[in-house]
C-alpha cells in the first residue's frame, strides 16, 4: 500500500482536483482518502464534514463517512481536544482505518505548508505520522509563482528534501513552460511528476454552485441550475449601454444586477444568459419572473448590494462533485496525459 | 412650533386682501377676487396691486399697508420672486394669516426662499398656509378665496387636500354630487400650517361633521396623531393617502425597518386613530357623505331588502367584504316581513320581495324595517323590472330617505337602465343619495360600522396598565456602546436591556473561546443553542451563525467549529466578539415584535408572525407610541395569522396576554429611550395560554449620530 500526502503552499493550488484525477486514473486500484485538517465546512443536522471529503466519498464510493475523514476544522477545537501526542494517535488511528485493504491512500494537506503547525496537523507532520511520501502541488497561475515557491523551499527551508516530487498545475501554456520556465526549475534538480495545463472548462461554474456558496435563494428556474456559466457581467448601466458592451454579448454568462433593474433583467433574458443573480433582496415583478422562467433562466436572490455580491462571486471556488461527470472525465484525462503514473 | 393655533381669523376672517388682484379675467388674481365676491362673502374685501385703480367695482390698494382697516387674511397671488416683499408688507399691516397661492418654492427645490418667508412671518406673529395652494373655502362666512370652481354648496364636510389640482377637482365633483362642504382648504407645501393645525379648528367647528383629507406626505406625524386622537367621536375623518413607498431591504438594519414602508405604518395609524382610509376619491366621497348625512348605526343588525335575489346575494357578499354585519334571526324576519312577501319569497336576510314587488310593497317593508328597533340599518336594493313605476319609486325613495334620516341609516342602490338613472338623478337632487352599485353602498355602510366599532372600543376600553422600565440603567448600557462608537448593541447588552424592560429570556452566556462555550453549555444545560456574536453579521442564520438543539458536549464542539468557520468564510471582515451560548427554548408560535423610527410618525411598534420568513410573509401590524392596552390588543388581532394564536386544529389558545404585555413594554422603551433607532425581538416565542412568552433573540440599533426624527 502506498500513501501520499499532497501538500501546497497556497490556497486553491489544485490538490483536490489532482487527487481526484489520480484516483480516476488509477481506478483499477482501491483508493483511500483523508483530509485531516478540514477546510470547506458542511454542517447539516449537527453533522460536520469537509466538502471535498464528502465529494471523494461519493465519487469513489468510499466506505467511510465523510465526518470520519477529518479530525478538525478549527484550531480552537484541535487545541481543546488534542495535544501533540493525542493528535498523532488520532491521525494514525484514522489512517489505519482508511488504509485497510487499500492500494493507495491519498491524504490532502492544508492550504499551506504551515497550516495546522500549531496543532501538529501540518502536511509534513501528517506525512510523518502515516509514513507517507509528500508530493508538492504548485499552482502556476502567475507563471513564476510555482518556481519561486520551489526555490524558496529549496534555499530557505528544510522541507525540500522531504518532497518526493512536484506536480505543476494550471499552466497557461505548456510550450512556454517547457521553453521558458522548466529550464529554470531544472537548475535545482526538481523531480517533476507532471505539468498540467490550465483548462477553462474546469472553471465553469453553475447556478447551483453559486446558490450553494452564497446561500442565495432560488426564486425560480430550479430545473436549470446546472446551466454552465463561463462569463460574468455586472449590470450597473442602462440596458442600451449594456447591449453595446461586447462582454454582455458573450454566451453562458452570469448577470449580477439589482432586482429592480428591470431593463437590464429583460435585456439579459434575451441575450444568452445562464443565470441572473439579483441583489439587494429586491424581487422583480411577477411578469418578469415568468418571462425568465419561460426562457429557462434561473433567478437567484441575495441580500447584499451588487458590489459586495460581485466580490463574493469572484471568491467562489469551483468545487467538483459527483455530478460533474464531464469535468471528472476531463480531470482524469489530464492526469493520464500529463502525470507520470508509473511513479505512483 | 406650538401645538395649538387659533385659526378663527383664517376660517372666519372679517376682512380679506387679495394681493396680486388683477383685472384680467384669465389671471388667478382675478379669479380669486371674483370667487370671493360671487360666493357671497360678507366681510371687507381689499384688492391689492401696485398699479392701483379699480377691479370689479372695488378700489385697488397699491400696498397692503395702505389699507385703512385691519386685514385678517391676505391671499397672495404674486410671482414667487416678489412674495417676500409682500410678506414684509403684510407684517407691517399686521395681517394675521397668509394664504400663498404662488408656487415655485420647495416643490421645485427652492426651500431657502420658502423658509425665509415662513421664518419672517412667524417671527412677527403671522401664520402661513402654503405656498403652492389653490386657496380655501369656508362656508361659515361664505368665503371662496380660491381659483377653483366658483359654485360650492355649503354643508358638513371639510376637505383638506395636499394637491391643489385634486382639490379643485373635488370641489367640482362635490357640486355635481350635491355634497355640501363646510370648508375646503389646500395645504400645498405645508411650510407652516399643516393638516394637524387645520384639524384643531375643524374638530371644534359645529358645522363640520366629516373631514376628508387627501395626503401624500406627512411632515409631523406625531402632531397629526395627537390631533386625530383628540377628535370627538361624532366627528369623522376619511383619508385618501397616496405615495406608497418602499424601503430597500438592504438599507434597513432590521426586518422591522424593512417592513415599515410608509403605507404599512399609515394603515396601522389609521386604525389606531379611528380614521377611515379610502382607496379612491369615489369611496372617500361616498363615505364622507353617509357619515355626514346619516344617523350613526346603533347595533349590528343590518337587513338587505331587495326585489332581486341575485342582487341581494351580491350585496351580502359585499357586506362581508366591508365588515357590515347582517341580521341572522330568520324567525324575527319572518314575523316582521311575512305580510309583504309572496309565499315563494325569502324571509332570510336578504329579504327578497321578488320581482313582483312594486312601490307599495317596498314602502311597506321599509316602514316595517324602520319601526323594528331590532333592525339597525337597511340596504334597500332595486332591480328594474317590468312592473316598474319610476315616479312612484322616486317619491318613495325620497320620502323614506328623509324619514329614516331621523332614526337609522338606510342606503339605496338601484340597477337598471335609463329610467333608473333618472330616479337616481332625481332623488339626489332632493338630498337622498342612491348608489348605482351595491358594492359602493355596502362599502359606505361599512364606513359607518367602522366608526361605530372604533367608538365602541374606546368606550369599553380598559385602562392601560402602568408599565415601568428601568430607564436609567438602560441609558447606562447605551452610553457604554456610544463610548465605543457602536450603534449596534451586543447581544448581552440587548438582552440586559430586555431584562430591564421586564421581559423573560432564556439563560445565556457569551463565550470567547471553545473552552468557555463548552463550560457554559454544561452550566446552562442541554439542549443548548450557539449563535455568533458580531455587529457585522445581521442575519445570523444566513451566515451559518446559528446552531440549534445541541444535546451534548461533542455537538457543541462541532457546532462551534462550524459557526466560526462559516462566519469567517462568508464575512471575512466581520468583527467576531464571541459565541452566545443559550438555553434552547421549547417550540412555540414564532412571532416578531419590533420598534423603529418612522420618518413621518416617529417611534412605531410592530407585531406579526415571525421567524426567518417574516419579510416574505409580511403579516405584520404597526402602531405609533404611546401604545394603549387597546392598541396592543388590536395589533395582535390585526394579523392574518391571529386564528393560529386563538388555537387551530385542536391546539389550545396561545398566551395573547403575554404578547400584549411585550408590546406595551417595547412601546414604552421606544417612547422613553430616544436613542434607540430599531429594536427587534425575533422570534418572540409564544406558548399556550398561561405559559407565557419568551424573547429568544433580540437586536437593538441606536440612532446615527446627529439623526433626529
Amino acid at each position: 500500500m502506498n500513501s501520499f500526502v499532497f501538500a501546497s503552499n497556497r490556497k486553491n493550488a489544485g490538490k483536490t482536483t489532482v487527487i481526484m484525477g489520480l484516483a480516476k486514473a488509477l481506478s483499477d486500484k482501491k483508493i483511500g482518502y483523508m483530509k485531516p485538517f478540514g477546510e470547506r465546512v458542511v454542517y447539516k443536522k449537527k453533522r460536520l464534514w469537509d466538502y471535498d471529503a464528502a465529494a471523494m466519498t461519493r465519487i469513489f464510493k468510499l466506505d467511510e463517512n465523510p465526518e470520519d475523514l477529518s479530525i478538525g476544522f478549527d484550531h480552537s477545537k484541535l487545541l481543546y481536544m488534542y495535544d501533540a501526542e493525542t493528535v498523532k494517535e488520532k491521525v494514525k488511528d484514522n489512517f489505519t482505518r482508511v488504509s485497510d485493504k487499500k492500494d493507495y491512500v491519498f491524504i490532502e494537506g492544508g492550504k499551506t505548508l504551515y497550516h495546522g503547525c500549531s496543532v501538529y496537523l501540518d502536511s509534513f507532520s501528517v506525512a510523518e505520522y502515516t509514513n507517507s511520501k509528500v508530493v508538492y502541488v504548485a499552482s502556476s497561475i502567475d507563471e513564476f509563482s510555482a518556481i519561486d515557491e520551489l526555490y524558496h523551499l529549496k534555499n530557505n527551508t528544510n522541507f525540500y528534501d522531504k518532497l518526493v516530487g512536484v506536480i505543476i498545475n494550471k499552466v497557461e501554456s505548456l510550450e512556454n513552460w517547457r521553453n521558458i520556465y522548466q529550464p529554470v526549475l531544472e537548475k535545482i534538480d526538481v523531480k517533476i511528476l507532471g505539468v498540467i495545463p490550465r483548462k477553462k472548462e474546469l472553471e465553469i461554474t453553475t447556478p447551483a454552485l453559486i446558490a450553494e456558496q452564497l446561500f442565495a435563494k432560488v426564486v425560480s428556474g430550479e430545473e436549470w441550475l446546472s446551466n454552465e456559466i463561463e462569463n460574468i457581467f455586472i449590470g450597473a448601466m442602462s440596458a442600451s449601454a449594456a447591449i453595446k458592451n461586447p462582454l454582455f454579448n458573450k454566451k453562458n454568462k452570469l448577470i449580477i444586477t439589482s432586482g429592480d433593474r428591470t431593463d437590464i433583467i429583460l435585456a439579459s433574458i434575451e441575450h444568452d444568459t445562464s443565470c441572473l443573480l439579483l441583489t439587494n433582496n429586491i424581487l422583480p415583478p411577477p411578469n418578469i419572473i415568468e418571462k425568465a422562467n419561460k426562457n429557462r433562466l434561473p433567478l437567484l436572490l441575495v441580500p447584499w448590494d451588487t458590489y459586495t455580491t460581485a466580490k463574493r462571486v469572484e471568491n467562489i471556488k469551483v468545487l467538483l462533485n459527483e455530478k460533474d461527470l464531464k469535468k471528472l472525465k476531463l480531470v482524469e484525462d489530464l492526469v493520464k496525459k500529463h502525470i507520470d503514473l508509473s511513479f505512483f | 412650533m406650538s401645538d395649538k393655533v387659533d385659526l378663527k381669523a383664517l376660517f372666519e376672517p372679517k376682512s380679506v386682501a387679495v394681493v396680486g388682484a388683477s383685472s384680467n379675467p384669465v389671471k388667478i388674481g382675478h379669479k380669486v377676487l371674483n370667487n370671493i365676491l360671487a360666493g357671497g362673502y360678507r366681510g371687507e374685501v381689499y384688492p391689492v396691486n401696485p398699479k392701483g385703480g379699480e377691479i370689479l367695482g372695488l378700489k385697488v390698494y397699491k400696498r397692503v399697508v395702505e389699507i385703512e382697516g385691519a386685514v385678517d387674511l391676505a391671499v397672495v397671488v404674486v410671482p414667487a420672486p416678489v412674495v417676500f416683499d409682500v410678506v414684509q408688507d403684510c407684517v407691517a399691516a399686521k395681517v394675521k394669516f397668509l394664504i400663498i397661492i404662488t408656487s415655485g418654492f420647495s416643490e421645485v427645490g427652492n426651500r431657502r426662499e420658502e423658509k425665509k418667508i415662513v421664518d419672517f412671518a412667524r417671527k412677527h406673529g403671522m401664520r402661513v398656509l402654503g405656498p403652492n395652494v389653490f386657496g380655501m373655502y369656508s362656508a361659515k362666512v361664505s368665503l371662496n378665496a380660491s381659483f377653483g370652481p366658483s359654485k360650492i354648496l355649503p354643508g358638513k364636510i371639510a376637505i383638506i387636500t395636499q394637491s391643489g389640482a385634486l382639490g379643485g377637482a373635488m370641489v367640482g365633483r362635490s357640486v355635481v354630487d350635491r355634497i355640501g362642504l363646510s370648508a375646503i382648504i389646500s395645504v400645498g407645501n405645508k411650510s407652516d400650517l399643516d393638516e394637524a393645525d387645520l384639524l384643531q379648528y375643524l374638530k371644534e367647528d359645529e358645522q363640520t361633521r366629516v373631514v376628508l383629507m387627501y395626503i401624500e406626505g406627512i411632515k409631523n406625524g406625531g402632531k397629526l396623531i395627537k390631533t386625530l386622537k383628540s377628535m370627538p367621536e361624532d366627528k369623522h375623518v376619511v383619508v385618501v393617502k397616496s405615495g406608497r413607498s418602499k424601503r430597500g431591504a438592504l438599507a434597513a438594519a432590521s426586518h422591522t425597518g424593512s417592513l415599515a414602508g410608509s403605507d404599512n405604518v399609515f394603515n396601522g395609524i389609521a386604525e389606531q386613530c379611528g380614521i377611515l382610509r379610502a382607496e379612491s376619491v369615489d369611496d372617500a366621497f361616498n363615505w364622507a357623505r353617509v357619515l355626514s348625512e346619516l344617523p350613526t348605526v346603533e347595533g349590528d343588525n343590518t337587513v338587505i331588502i331587495t326585489n332581486g335575489g341575485g342582487l341581494g346575494v351580491m350585496c351580502a357578499d359585499a357586506c362581508e367584504k366591508y365588515g357590515v354585519p347582517l341580521m341572522d334571526d330568520s324567525v324575527f324576519l319572518q314575523r316582521v316581513f311575512k305580510d309583504v312577501m309572496p309565499e315563494f319569497g325569502s324571509a332570510r336576510n336578504p329579504i327578497d320581495l321578488t320581482g313582483e314587488a312594486g312601490v307599495e310593497e317596498y314602502k311597506v317593508s321599509l316602514k316595517k324595517a324602520l319601526k323594528a328597533k331590532e333592525i339597525n340599518a337597511v340596504l334597500a336594493l332595486y332591480c328594474e323590472t317590468g312592473v316598474f313605476d319610476p315616479e312612484g319609486m322616486s317619491d318613495m325613495v325620497i320620502d323614506m330617505g328623509q324619514v329614516y334620516k331621523k332614526s337609522k341609516p338606510i342606503l339605496f342602490s338601484m340597477l337598471g337602465g335609463e329610467k333608473v338613472e333618472e330616479i337616481i338623478d332625481e332623488t339626489r337632487k332632493k338630498g337622498v343619495h342612491v348608489f348605482d352599485d351595491v358594492y359602493d353602498a355596502a362599502s359606505a355602510l361599512g364606513a359607518l360600522y367602522g366608526r361605530k366599532r372604533f367608538v365602541d372600543e374606546i368606550k369599553h376600553s380598559v385602562e392601560t396598565p402602568d408599565v415601568r422600565i428601568d430607564v436609567v440603567s438602560i441609558k447606562r448600557i447605551i452610553s457604554k456602546a456610544r463610548s465605543e462608537d457602536r450603534r449596534f448593541l451586543m447581544p448581552d447588552e440587548a438582552k440586559e436591556i430586555m431584562k430591564l424592560v421586564g421581559l423573560t429570556l432564556p439563560r445565556w452566556r457569551i463565550a470567547r473561546s471553545l473552552d468557555e462555550a463548552v463550560s457554559f453549555a454544561e452550566e446552562i444545560g442541554y439542549p443548548a443553542v450557539l449563535k455568533i456574536v458580531s455587529e457585522d453579521i445581521i442575519h445570523k442564520t444566513d451566515a451559518g451563525g446559528v446552531a440549534l438543539d445541541l444535546e451534548n458536549k461533542n455537538e457543541v464542539i462541532d457546532a462551534y467549529q462550524a459557526i466560526m468557520k462559516s462566519c469567517r468564510t462568508k464575512f471575512p471582515k466581520a468583527r467576531i466578539r464571541g459565541i452566545e451560548v443559550c438555553e434552547m427554548v421549547p417550540k412555540g408560535v414564532e412571532t416578531i415584535v419590533g420598534g423603529t423610527l418612522d420618518p413621518s410618525f416617529g417611534p412605531v411598534v410592530m407585531f406579526g408572525l415571525g421567524g426567518i420568513y417574516v419579510e416574505t410573509l409580511k403579516d405584520v401590524t404597526f402602531r405609533a407610541v404611546p401604545l394603549t392596552l387597546n392598541d396592543a390588543k388590536k395589533m395582535v388581532r390585526g394579523i392574518n395569522a391571529y386564528p393560529i394564536l386563538l388555537g387551530v386544529r385542536g391546539e389550545k389558545q396561545k398566551d395573547i396576554k403575554g404578547i400584549v404585555d411585550v408590546l406595551l413594554r417595547v412601546g414604552k422603551l421606544m417612547e422613553k429611550i430616544e436613542d434607540v433607532s430599531d429594536i427587534e425581538i425575533n422570534p418572540l416565542m409564544v406558548y399556550e395560554y398561561g405559559e407565557g412568552v419568551k424573547v429568544v433573540d433580540v437586536r437593538i440599533l441606536l440612532k446615527q449620530k446627529g439623526e433626529n426624527v
